[in-house]
């Protein structure tokens, strides 16, 4: 039985599951860790996820086409991050208690929205994402049909994952943002802007939990279903500490509660005896687990969390 | 969060102040909430006139409002707690699906006592188990540095999911075909109704009193001072002496508590039976609730009632004039961010910046005088 059950969870299936279910994780914590290493916190990314859900959703139901769904999505994950940026920094107010605001407001705003467009009628399937072979990579053993026949968005997030990682580490614009993270003040007195910089970190911040936020509506289930993203945006604030604010490890971490997700799946469709809840809880109890492991291990922005005010 | 905190120790600037701010916030938020109602071609005006219609305008209305507020306030008081204490618990949702089953299990587990007894031991296994809930993020805060706020969400999905299971498998009553649901908890287990007419239970003296003691607890009680201390400043309470591990934990397992007599009110009061669809996102108004009242018990009365009554207000709307539910929900969101948008730093300080500039102005024709 234990083969068979190992079989079953490292199939080729099984590991091209984790993965697409990783990929919303890894676009929207590339996000949070641009804000958070400016310091900016950002709990209200499942409000923004959810705002990028309705958003591409609808963007591919007049526009008949995902890819200007997914522009439009990202969009509303910007406007709903301008509205954050603007509270914390302009107004320096309360970043988690904006965050919570944001995710309480956006739940029902959503809802409404949805519900005022599109009536209680069935929902509308609209333009969607396709898996694509890439080609020659597909073809690699094992890691072509795993990595490399996915959705397009997929790609972009690998993509994504690169070009964060080299920002933030190699170039002058990623040492700005920490040094707005770790010292304001210093940063303000060589001539640094804190609150531009900050202004354009909540908002790329947004642009990527829209994108997250597209995967479920226009990756998964081709239409807008209401709390649709079942708490990600909060795995993703875990994901980012236990990665340590760095977008390549996010990445891999962000693999790893893919695969919780995948083998929640899994329990579900073998009918081991195990109840179904149990499966569905998996994917958070794990996140608690690897956060109780590993948090303790991480050093966070020091500015983070605070309002920069200038004398 | 630190601005906010300093703001939620220091003594109230003006009791005025506390009471403009959150009616301010409420207003600018049904004015927001009104043109998106317009824009969604809803007539504003005529819902927000049914909305207050229902809540308040028969006894039967005020009667659901009011039982909608017993939850609210509970909860709320479970936030504003830990909240004084610089923790912010997230973790309403889990702790009232905890504190329903135990106070589910006490209530059909026990039998043949007097409701004199049964009630308050119900009540009692309710509060205990949300206080349990709530001692996790506690003491990983505490002990470890974790953040409540990341635990306490987990432990949503964790405690949601644990209530599922039991209530569609091992506690499902045997003679509920359609419903996965417990037995009805016996009528000695129950909070009985103390208005008939308006059909308001027992519950509602439960969530006064539990704001009366918050209340005293807080200003009146050395634990209670160490709490505001540590939410103040943790650093300055250690130095002066207050062991802020233990205030940490104390503040969880008392707003885990808290919360989890808001599930078991829901539970013993109304529903009877426990389900895994009886909490309608209890957990996240709570914070709204706690934050207009800010953060004082006696301010989360005043707020659960209001709360109480435009959930009230808007499931009638729905009803009888078909605007989305989301419509709560997104006044929550706008009331929160007002609230905090009124209280900043920055606005702040510009208001006072013209206040003192208009003083220099009305003083600028007696030195053209001179």
């Amino acid at each position: 039985m234990w083969i068979a059950l190992s079989q079953l969870f490292f199939s080729i299936d099984f590991l091209a599951a984790s993965v697409r279910f990783a990929m919303p994780l890894a676009s929207a914590a590339v996000g949070e860790i641009i804000s958070e290493r400016s310091g900016v916190v950002n709990i209200g990314l499942e409000g923004m996820m959810l705002a990028g859900a309705l958003g591409s959703m609808m963007g591919a139901y007049y526009l008949e086409d995902p890819w200007l769904g997914l522009l439009c999505g990202m969009a509303a994950g910007a406007l709903v991050a301008a509205v954050h940026a603007f509270v914390v920094i302009t107004l320096a107010a309360d970043q988690v208690v904006s965050g919570a605001a944001l995710n309480i407001g956006l739940l029902g705003l959503t809802n409404f929205i949805y519900r005022a467009v599109y009536g209680i009628e069935e929902r509308p399937i609209v333009a969607h994402f396709e898996p694509v072979a890439v080609p020659v990579l597909s073809r690699i053993p094992i890691l072509g049909p795993v990595f490399f026949n996915q959705i397009p968005l997929v790609y972009v997030t690998y993509g994504l994952v690169i070009v964060a990682a080299v920002i933030i580490v190699r170039t002058r614009w990623g040492l700005e943002l920490q040094a707005v993270g770790e010292h304001p003040r210093a940063a303000d007195s060589v001539g640094l802007s804190v609150s531009r910089v900050r202004y354009l970190t909540v908002i790329a911040c947004g642009l990527l939990a829209g994108m997250a936020g597209t995967f479920f509506s226009l990756g998964q289930l081709h239409t807008f279903i209401e709390g649709m993203t079942g708490g990600r945006g909060f795995i993703v604030l875990a994901v980012v500490i236990v990665a340590n604010w760095s977008p390549a490890r996010a990445a891999l971490a962000a693999l790893m509660f893919g695969a919780a997700e995948a083998v929640g799946l899994r329990i579900q469709a073998l009918d081991l005896g195990v109840p179904y809840q149990f499966a569905l809880a998996f994917p958070y109890l794990l996140t608690l687990a690897v956060y109780i492991g590993l948090a303790g291990r991480s050093r966070m922005p020091r500015a983070l969390g605070q309002a920069y005010v200038k004398d | 969060m630190r601005e906010l905190l300093r703001q939620a120790f220091a003594p109230r600037s003006s009791r005025l102040q506390s009471v403009i701010l959150p009616l301010a916030a409420v207003l600018a938020a049904l004015g927001v909430g009104g043109v998106m109602i317009a824009v969604a071609g809803f007539k504003p005006l005529e819902i927000y006139a049914s909305m207050l219609e229902s809540a308040v305008g028969t006894p039967q209305g005020l009667g659901v409002s009011v039982t909608n507020a017993i939850p609210l306030i509970l909860a709320g008081l479970g936030v504003a707690l830990p909240f004084r204490c610089g923790l912010l618990n997230i973790g309403g949702g889990g702790q009232i699906y905890i504190g329903a089953l135990f106070a589910t299990l006490v209530g059909l587990g026990l039998h043949g006592l007097p409701p004199a007894i049964h009630l308050p031991l119900a009540l009692m296994a309710g509060f205990i188990g949300g206080g349990l809930w709530g001692a996790i993020p506690g003491s990983l805060r505490a002990g470890r540095g974790l953040s409540e706020i990341i635990v306490t969400i987990m432990l949503n999905y964790v405690g949601f999911w644990i209530v599922s299971y039991l209530v569609h498998g091992p506690l499902k009553d045997p003679e509920s075909y359609g419903y996965s649901w417990t037995m009805k908890v016996p009528v000695t287990a129950q909070l009985p109704l103390i208005f008939a007419e308006a059909r308001i239970n027992l519950g509602i003296v439960v969530a006064f009193l539990a704001a009366a003691v918050s209340h005293f607890l807080l200003s009146h009680t050395v634990p209670g001072f160490e709490m505001r201390a540590v939410g103040a400043g943790a650093q300055t309470a250690r130095f002066a002496g207050i062991r802020v591990g233990r205030s940490t934990v104390l503040s969880m397992v008392l707003g885990g508590g808290l919360a989890g007599l808001a599930g078991t009110a829901v539970i013993l009061g109304v529903q009877y039976r426990l389900s895994d669809f009886f909490s309608s996102g209890y957990g996240f108004t709570a914070i709204a609730v706690a934050l207009v009242g800010q953060t004082s018990p006696i301010g989360v009365v005043f707020a659960g009632l209001f709360f109480g009554g435009l959930q009230n207000g808007v499931n009638s709307a729905q009803r009888s004039l078909g605007i989305p539910m989301g419509v709560a929900l997104s006044l929550q969101g706008l009331i929160l961010l007002f609230m905090i948008a009124g209280q900043s730093a920055t606005l702040i300080r510009w208001l006072r910046k013209r206040r003192t500039a208009r003083r220099v102005d009305s003083t600028q024709p007696a030195v053209l005088l001179d």
